[in-house]
């Protein structure tokens, strides 16, 4: 498969992502009040000292969220970022609360299926940073 | 027809709010309907805690243990003070414009109908509390460097939305600054809060709503029997 091929195949892979759960992204991101009441119960975020880029709505909001709002069309630097929140900075261990009720880490699991639909996974960054 | 002070009270006192209650009905519905559309039943499942401590008691307490657990493990032991501010805020919130003396008299005078009604001077102070209220969250918002980082224009226009209408109709009852000019900015910043309410962030309120009692999660207040 050329790099062309490579290329539409994944633009497909992360249009169907989109379609298939837009509709609870888009209500979930909605629905965020930018309360900030999930960073307690991110122990990446208490152990960082309190550094706002770990918290899980920015996570989730610079992640997910830019995805959506660009209907996944973003440059390589961009999706790298991204992976950056969603895989360093997050372990999905599912412990986040929020009180509105919006579930996190199935935002944050599929914004790491577009990543990996973009060619970039959690296990290439573990590799190099090994 | 000329627009006129009392052709726009009389707008704003009757079509104005009809069309903006039927605005909110119908965005409210809908919000629900989408709410509804994205879950599927998966019948009621007990959601167990994870620790074996809790177990034993959480099959037979039920309802008790599992608002216990939540209590332990929610923003009233993280951050108490946001939390209770932020119950009180929203219990006032719905309760404050229901039972205002002024609103029932109007809304008995043009529909015959009206709700039960506080004394005024209690009505004053829960106000004061929902206006105090606002501008904690608008100073933690702007103070606290986790929340402002994820905050944006939107977020303070929220804040704006909600206090702006508590703040002109206390002004406006005790006649302070242009009484006309506070009684107009009430109504009409009222009813464009309850026309943008499914719109906006504001629609929060279902969403945590349906979240607590129809989905199945450690969060729900009951268990619920659909999942997203």
């Amino acid at each position: 498969m050329n790099y062309n091929d490579k290329k539409i195949t994944a633009t497909r892979q992360i249009e169907n992502i989109l379609s298939s759960k837009g509709k609870i992204i888009r209500l979930s991101l909605k629905a965020c009040v930018r309360c900030s009441i999930c960073a307690e119960s991110c122990f990446k975020y208490l152990n960082s000292g309190g550094d706002p880029t770990y918290s899980p709505a920015y996570k989730t909001i610079n992640s997910i969220g830019l995805i959506y709002k660009k209907k996944g069309r973003l440059s390589g630097a961009e999706f790298e970022k991204i992976a950056n929140l969603v895989w360093d900075k997050c372990a999905l261990c599912m412990r986040c609360r929020c009180p509105v009720g919006i579930d996190i880490p199935a935002l944050l699991a599929s914004a790491r299926s577009i990543c990996r639909a973009a060619g970039i996974s959690g296990d290439k960054r573990k590799e190099i940073s090994d | 027809m000329p627009i006129t002070g009392q052709n726009l009270y009389t707008f704003l006192k009757g079509p104005g709010v009809v069309i903006s209650l039927t605005i909110f009905f119908t965005g409210a519905a809908f919000n629900i309907y989408r709410l509804i559309s994205v879950t599927k039943k998966t019948g009621r499942i007990i959601v167990e805690p994870s620790s074996a401590v809790y177990s034993a008691d959480y099959a037979d307490k039920g309802f008790t243990t599992r608002i216990r657990l939540m209590l332990r493990h929610s923003l009233f032991s993280t951050s108490p003070v946001t939390g209770i501010i932020s119950m009180v805020f929203h219990i006032l919130l719905l309760s404050v414009p229901l039972t205002l003396t002024a609103h029932n008299i109007i809304a008995d005078i043009e529909t015959g109908l009206s709700f039960i009604t506080i004394p005024e001077p209690v009505s004053d102070f829960f106000t004061m509390v929902i206006i105090l209220s606002c501008l904690f969250f608008f100073l933690r918002r702007l103070t606290d460097r986790t929340v402002r980082a994820i905050s944006s224009f939107r977020d303070y226009f929220l804040i704006l939305l909600v206090t702006v209408p508590f703040m002109s109709g206390l002004f406006a009852y005790h006649h302070i600054f242009n009484y006309k000019f506070m009684v107009y900015l009430h109504m009409i910043s009222a009813e464009t809060a309850i026309i943008l309410f499914p719109f906006t962030g504001l629609m929060h309120i279902p969403f945590t709503l349906f979240s607590r009692f129809f989905i199945n999660s450690e969060q729900s207040l009951v268990s619920g029997s659909r999942n997203w």
